[in-house]
């Protein structure tokens, strides 16, 4: 069992931002063969709606360095203070050196600071919560800085309906503390590594580098077209994965945790698609004002970064005031999956912000 | 569950409001998407305990073959 437990460990704030370009389904008639009827039931049926994506010029870290800023202003931290950096992505800026090293420098963070990547996708925001306890837990940190960001509309072909349609990008701020008051946190973690295939990129590292090979786009049987540099998704095997997955996952964390279902205060899933989360909360029979699902249609699916958006555009105000206990949980790539539950009490949580390009350095 | 009550729950999932027969063929019919694929899956689960395939629906021609992969689940 992958389970762990912690005390003494809060989040003190959390920010998340999201680039400036809206891109809506409604402009994209042609993808779907001038079919607007389709258009209608996928945004009824699966939420797709609206999304915000980078230009050519923003990358994850720059969303997540902006995050961090106002996350220190706003919670009034002490960079001096920060000793462990966290940085969850599949979009960094370069193989190497690591984001985490990067994002040190350029907040001018104090030198005894632990600074890794981490690479996970829509289970990365839990794994990465967990880690940053478990740092504060052995006595190697007091306060980690866990940034989540992605950028997955770069991955896409705009031509393939099986994703270009879906994803946004977003980067995330969150400040894990240790903390004299009793608070009490539960992980549980899992992989299944036989459905590594369902969510990837053939190409562009070094098992298959890109070439001019690999740039070439092909048709698929559903009439899709991409690269092998790419993201390819089968939908329906991820869709099977989390509909049985997700389900089990919750209820294994909560009996670890010795939490009843009505004891929680919301549960926020990673926002893969409205349908998805509709789907694993009616077979939780959870009632849905407790299951925030708005922000696929606002931001599109924003990978490691769709936790803390969810938290940010939908609890802002339930968990600044006063002490909520959430279930988080991420699924996907991987295959991967992460669930918590954690107490939230008085968080620095501001509403999502737009990124300003000024900000670039 | 009673055939009725399937093509019921089909035109449900497809939101669509003229009436389905067991002998549609799923190409003809404008709502057999992705989309679509996704609710019959998640609908055999639920109401069968079964788990359905992306392989095994891409080689469904009609609404029967549909119907035959309940394993007898679906009546007259």
């Amino acid at each position: 069992m992958a389970n762990a437990r912690f005390k003494n460990i809060l989040i003190e704030g959390i920010v998340t931002v999201v680039p400036q370009i809206i891109k809506s389904i409604d402009d994209e008639v042609d993808l779907y063969g001038g079919n607007n009827k389709q258009i209608e039931r996928i945004k009824k049926a699966i939420g797709l709606d609206k999304r915000r994506v980078t230009d050519d010029f923003t990358t994850s870290l720059d969303l997540c360095i902006q995050a961090t800023k106002q996350l220190i202003d706003g919670a009034s931290i002490d960079k001096k203070d920060i000793d462990g950096l966290i940085f969850v992505t599949q979009t960094p800026d370069h193989f190497q050196p690591a984001n985490a090293a990067i994002a040190h420098g350029k907040l001018e963070l104090d030198k005894n600071c632990a600074s890794f990547d981490v690479n996970l996708g829509c289970s990365g925001y839990v794994y990465g919560l967990w880690m940053a306890h478990m740092m504060i837990a052995s006595g190697t940190c007091t306060k980690v800085l866990l940034l989540a960001g992605d950028t997955i509309s770069k991955y896409v072909n705009a031509r393939d309906r099986s994703t270009a349609p879906l994803f946004g990008d977003a980067g995330s701020a969150t400040l894990v503390s240790s903390v004299e008051s009793e608070v009490n946190s539960y992980f549980s973690l899992h992989t299944d590594g036989s459905g590594a295939e369902y969510i990837n990129v053939p190409a562009g590292a070094f098992r298959c580098p890109s070439s001019s090979e690999t740039a070439i786009e092909v048709q698929d049987d559903d009439g899709n077209w991409r690269s092998k540099n790419d993201l390819v998704m089968s939908g329906g095997d991820v869709f099977n994965f989390s509909i049985k997955t997700e389900p089990a996952a919750i209820n294994e964390v909560l009996e670890y945790s010795d939490t009843t279902l009505d004891a929680v205060d919301y549960f926020v899933f990673h926002q893969a698609n409205q349908y998805i989360i509709r789907n694993i909360a009616k077979r939780l029979k959870l009632p849905m004002d407790k299951v925030p699902c708005d922000t696929v249609s606002k931001y599109g699916n924003q990978s490691s970064a769709s936790i803390p958006a969810t938290i940010n555009d939908s609890l802002s105000d339930a968990i600044s005031k006063d002490k909520k206990t959430l279930v988080l949980s991420g699924f996907g790539v991987g295959l991967s999956w992460a669930s918590a539950v954690v107490d939230m009490d008085k968080v620095y949580c501001p509403e999502v912000q737009i990124y300003k390009n000024g900000d670039k350095e | 569950m009673k055939k009725s009550d399937f093509l019921d729950e089909l035109m449900e999932i497809m939101q669509r409001d003229e009436a389905l027969d067991s002998s549609d063929e799923l190409d003809s019919l404008g709502e057999w998407d992705s989309m679509t694929v996704l609710g019959v899956i998640s609908m055999f689960d639920l109401e069968f305990g079964i788990t359905l395939t992306i392989d095994q629906l891409k080689a469904a021609k009609t609404i029967q073959d549909l119907i035959d992969l309940s394993n007898a689940n679906v009546s007259n």
